[in-house]
């Protein structure tokens, strides 16, 4: 059963579903509603009506009582949905004014157009509106365009002056004016037909449905005074939200390549080598922290706070993006989660790393001399003692020349570690001979474990003749720890001799004074005399004034090497006897 | 520069035409312009009609009559009047010079 309505219909009365009347009812407003500001509206709506009441009294041929949905759709089938009433018009009701605008209504001359605000036809103040009626440009374009010099910087002001200066569009010659139409009686009386014919439509259909619409309208008019208020919020959200999900997408990646980074250092136990040197073996974060820490579980949790610390940002990044790109909000309990952990490995790093920091605060080195036989020239040649020749096979490898690596080496055995990164300084001697010294540092919570472990370090050194060759590494009980021991050797060369340093040597030079401010690795390769001022590659030892005795006084005939090798864990302050000297 | 606009001003001036032609001889109901309309594949649908039949009654170049009719309400009749008459007149010398221009246009566009 469904409940029917009487329509008069162009003077025929008809019985019509009540789904289908309204279907028609709709049908009918859309089209009249295309029809805005035509002259002949009413006229064309009844002849529309007319031919509808026509179109449905043949349909049902005094068979069918009752006007249904499928008729009503059959009716608009043959007169076309709305937009087709429009087709033999120039485009659209809002071109044809346009166009009206362009041309005068009857090709006459145009008055000139303002640029006024637009009143209606607004966001903030009706200057883009108005710019766009001046422009014939859709509005819409110029506010998209706007949001780009608003980016820019100087769009806020721009906007600010134009909403002082340019009046608004308060009378109807005012509005005219703006879309560049005559103002004429005729166009005046047009543009308050438009706004009368609105207004008769409405009393008309409020007499008919008085209660239903006087409620409707009534609201509507409130949701209009609040839409008012809205429009600029709810720009100002669109705008907010196209920001946030480009934010959201950078934050995305931003932390999806933080999460991998840290991972795959992490995990990837290849990202920290320090195996350059010997190509043997590898010391991998953890194993590193080994040696770093007390013990390998303090190194565990250390590594695993810090990388907590630098993830959660991160994880923090990538949920702000999800957040933003998608608009949905995580668990509440994601987020808290995230910082109490953040918190606690805060919390864990600084305790380890206070304790570990503490091994650190006192810093002590030890300097002895060493054997050095007096070279039978003028010059001692230096050079990388390039093995290790202690039975474990280890070998420092090097290109002649030109050193390939930048990062020490370091190898961890189960009870010893060994550094690449002894170093080697040359001075002036304070007499007439070369010395040689050895410098060792490290750190401990006191002193004396700072001197214990700097004693512990050993070194290596070799001459053959007037060669002498260190080794770059530095070796240290394991149980000591990395308590940054280091190892510089200083040679001291007297004025008048010379060094000449061959191509490994670029490894140990470690800030090596000279006359000409050359770098290490430039030094390298070069016979360096020692002047008053200094070491300079511009002389050579004969042009130096010696009045010190000749290293020919020392037997020159007599060929000497001497190797020194060393013993780990050598009692505290005699370094001299690790010292074994063969003379052949 | 709108290619539908372009589009909805050249159908509309030749839908005038078409129109203003259909009534050169008879009076006519609009069911029956759109017969004849529709033949041609000017229109397919009625709603297109009745606006532009408002809009060249009220330029004075058409008239109508009523007519009652047994289906329905009463019908309106259009026919010419005799400024319709004159403008169709003109409107056909347009049309063939128009066409002519067309053609010849068209053509060196075809040889090029």
């Amino acid at each position: 059963m469904k409940k029917t309505l009487t329509a008069n219909i162009s003077g025929t009365v008809f019985h019509i579903e009540e789904d289908a009347y309204d279907r028609l009812h709709r049908y009918l407003n859309t089209i009249r509603g295309q029809f805005t500001g035509s002259d002949g509206r009413e006229e064309i709506m009844a002849d529309i009506e007319s031919r509808i009441a026509e179109l449905f009294t043949e349909r049902l041929d005094g068979r069918r009582q009752v006007v249904s949905m499928d008729d009503v759709e059959h009716i608009i089938g043959i007169m076309g949905q709305p937009e087709d009433y429009m087709m033999g018009e120039s485009g659209t009701a809002d071109e044809d004014r346009h166009q009206r605008a362009q041309s005068g209504p009857y090709g006459g001359p145009t008055a000139g157009k303002r640029f006024f605000r637009h009143p209606e036809d607004k966001w903030v103040g009706g200057v883009l509106g108005g710019l766009g009626a001046y422009l014939n440009i859709d509005p819409l374009i110029l506010r998209l365009v706007y949001l780009l010099f608003l980016f820019l910087g100087f769009g806020f002001l721009l906007y600010l002056i134009l909403w002082i200066v340019v009046p608004r569009a308060d009378s109807a010659a005012d509005m005219l004016r703006m879309r560049g139409e005559p103002v004429n009686v005729e166009n005046i009386k047009r543009m308050f037909n438009e706004g009368s014919e609105r207004f008769q439509q409405g009393a008309r259909n409020m007499a008919s449905e008085a209660e239903e619409l006087g409620k409707r309208w009534s609201q509507s008019g409130q949701q209009w005074g609040q839409g008012a208020g809205r429009d600029l919020e709810s720009g100002l959200k669109r705008l907010l939200n196209v920001v946030g999900r480009i934010f959201g997408v950078v934050f995305l990646v931003a932390g999806a390549v933080l999460i991998l980074v840290i991972l795959g250092a992490l995990i990837g136990g290849g990202t920290f080598t320090y195996d350059n040197l010997t190509g043997l073996g590898q010391a991998g974060l953890f194993e590193l922290g080994a040696v770093v820490f007390d013990s390998s579980s303090q190194a565990l949790w250390f590594i695993t706070s810090i990388a907590l610390l630098a993830i959660i940002p991160a994880i923090g990044l990538l949920i702000g993006g999800v957040r933003l790109v998608t608009d949905s909000r995580p668990p509440v309990w994601i987020p808290w989660t995230l910082t109490i952990a953040w918190v606690v490995a805060l919390f864990a790093a600084i305790v380890i790393g206070t304790r570990v920091g503490n091994d650190f605060s006192e810093e002590q080195s030890m300097v002895h001399e060493l054997d050095l036989v007096q070279p039978a020239g003028q010059t001692l040649y230096l050079d990388l003692h390039d093995m290790r020749g202690t039975g474990d096979g280890w070998e420092v490898k090097y290109k002649h020349g030109r050193v390939d690596w930048d990062m020490e080496g370091l190898r961890i055995t189960d009870d010893s570690i060994h550094g690449a990164w002894a170093r080697l300084d040359v001075v002036p001697s304070t007499d007439s001979l070369f010395h040689l010294q050895v410098e060792r540092e490290a750190n401990g919570r006191t002193e004396k474990m700072a001197l214990a472990r700097a004693s512990h370090t050993s070194f290596t050194y070799v001459q053959t003749d007037s060669l002498v060759r260190f080794s770059p590494w530095v070796d240290m009980p394991r149980a000591d720890k990395l308590r940054a021991q280091m190892v510089k050797f200083v040679l001291h060369v007297p004025v008048g001799r010379a060094v000449h340093f061959n191509g490994g040597m670029g490894l140990l030079l470690h800030d090596v004074d000279n006359v000409s401010n050359t770098l290490d690795e430039d030094m390298v390769g070069r016979t360096w005399t020692m002047t008053t001022n200094g070491l300079s590659d511009g002389v050579r030892p004969e042009d130096v004034p010696d009045d010190l005795p000749s290293p020919a006084a020392v037997d020159s005939a007599m060929q000497r090497t001497v190797v020194s090798t060393h013993v780990r864990r050598s009692p505290l302050p005699n370094v001299l006897t690790l010292l074994h000297c063969t003379w052949n | 520069m709108n290619v539908e606009n372009t589009k909805a001003q050249m159908r509309k001036g030749v839908l005038e035409y078409c129109i203003l032609s259909t009534l050169a001889q008879d009076e006519l109901y609009p069911s029956d312009i759109l017969a004849r309309l529709k033949e041609a594949k000017l229109i397919v649908v009625e709603g297109t009609l009745y606006p532009l039949l408002t809009r060249l009654k009220d330029a004075g170049l058409l008239t109508y009559r009523w007519e009652e009719s047994r289906s329905g309400p009463p019908r309106k009749y259009y026919k010419l009047t005799t400024v319709g008459d004159k403008f169709l007149n003109e409107l056909d010398q347009t049309w063939d010079e128009l066409s002519q221009a067309v053609k010849k246009t068209t053509r060196k566009n075809a040889q090029r």
